[in-house]
């Protein structure tokens, strides 16, 4: 047997592994924001996050978190507003929007990640943590 | 049915809940991404411990910010109750999985509602601060009056 995968199959499957990884990054958030009770800790903490490989990582946390917010649109406009017969319009017009808005995040988050590439330093923070440092 | 025991989501309201909860957090997520990328870090494009001790030492962000963790921890944890009815069957591994998603929200829960709560005060200054470290390839432009510092001559 193969399933027919479809727009309202393949959106369904998208939201749940999305929600799921979603879940992880809440912990993980939660985690990491807990380090705010150490200020020099949760410092170092925000520029290890600014080398080239977070940098990737947190483009993909864009894609998902779009995928994840439009698609949660979509269900929306379904349930509540009777779009049903227009779900595969919504579905392609969500992938459109979608691919915009990542395009914004990919151009402000990749050229970190292109330095990081080019120089091999791709665990390298590009901030360091002066202790007791001006701002 | 376990579902009827209450300990699991199901019925009208959690449907509903689900859908209102996600545009909630939606706008939370966008008011939240524009503050902290936007307003907070302002050029020098890292977030920092005073950064966030200047937001979170007003009231109104600490309303926000738990209503966020709050939010996302109940639409997240009732997304995976779903998944749970969905893929597991046996009546045991579901009361398993389910007690351990209610475990995990109690903790994460308390967890953030600490972070938020027990803030220490931003005293300015005090804190360490991180210095932009320019990495070889980042090379500051001449008149770039950010990076080289102004030298009146004859002085």
């Amino acid at each position: 047997m193969r399933y027919r995968i479809r727009t309202g199959a393949l959106a369904f499957i998208v939201h749940r592994v999305t929600g799921l990884a979603l879940v992880l990054y809440l912990f993980l958030h939660i985690m990491s924001v807990s380090r705010l009770g150490d200020p020099a800790s949760f410092n170092e903490e925000m520029a290890m996050y600014s080398s080239a490989l977070f940098k990737l990582a947190e483009l993909g946390l864009f894609a998902v978190v779009i995928a994840h917010a439009l698609n949660g649109a979509r269900i929306i406009a379904v349930d509540f507003w009777g779009a049903s017969r227009k779900q595969a319009v919504l579905f392609y017009g969500a992938v459109v929007i979608g691919l915009v808005i990542f395009i914004y995040g990919a151009v402000h988050l990749l050229p970190p990640v292109f330095d990081g590439i080019r120089s091999g330093m791709l665990f390298a923070p590009s901030y360091e943590v002066i202790p007791g440092g001006g701002h | 049915m376990l579902r009827e025991k209450g300990f699991e989501p199901g019925g009208q309201f959690i449907w509903f809940f689900h859908r209102v909860s996600g545009f909630a957090l939606v706008i939370l997520l966008i008011l939240h991404f524009a503050y902290l990328h936007f307003t907070m870090d302002a050029g020098d494009g890292l977030v920092t411990f005073n950064d966030v001790m200047n937001r979170l030492s007003h009231p109104f962000f600490k309303v926000i910010d738990l209503s966020f963790l709050v939010l996302a921890l109940a639409h997240g944890l009732m997304g995976v109750m779903l998944s749970i009815q969905d893929y597991i069957t046996r009546r045991g591994w579901r009361m398993l999985a389910v007690g351990v998603v209610w475990i995990l929200a109690i903790v994460f829960g308390i967890w953030g509602t600490t972070t938020i709560l027990t803030l220490k005060p931003f005293v300015p200054g005090t804190a360490p601060e991180p210095v932009r470290k320019v990495t070889g390839l980042v090379q500051p432009a001449e008149d770039d009056e950010a990076f080289w510092p102004i030298v009146e001559e004859g002085r």
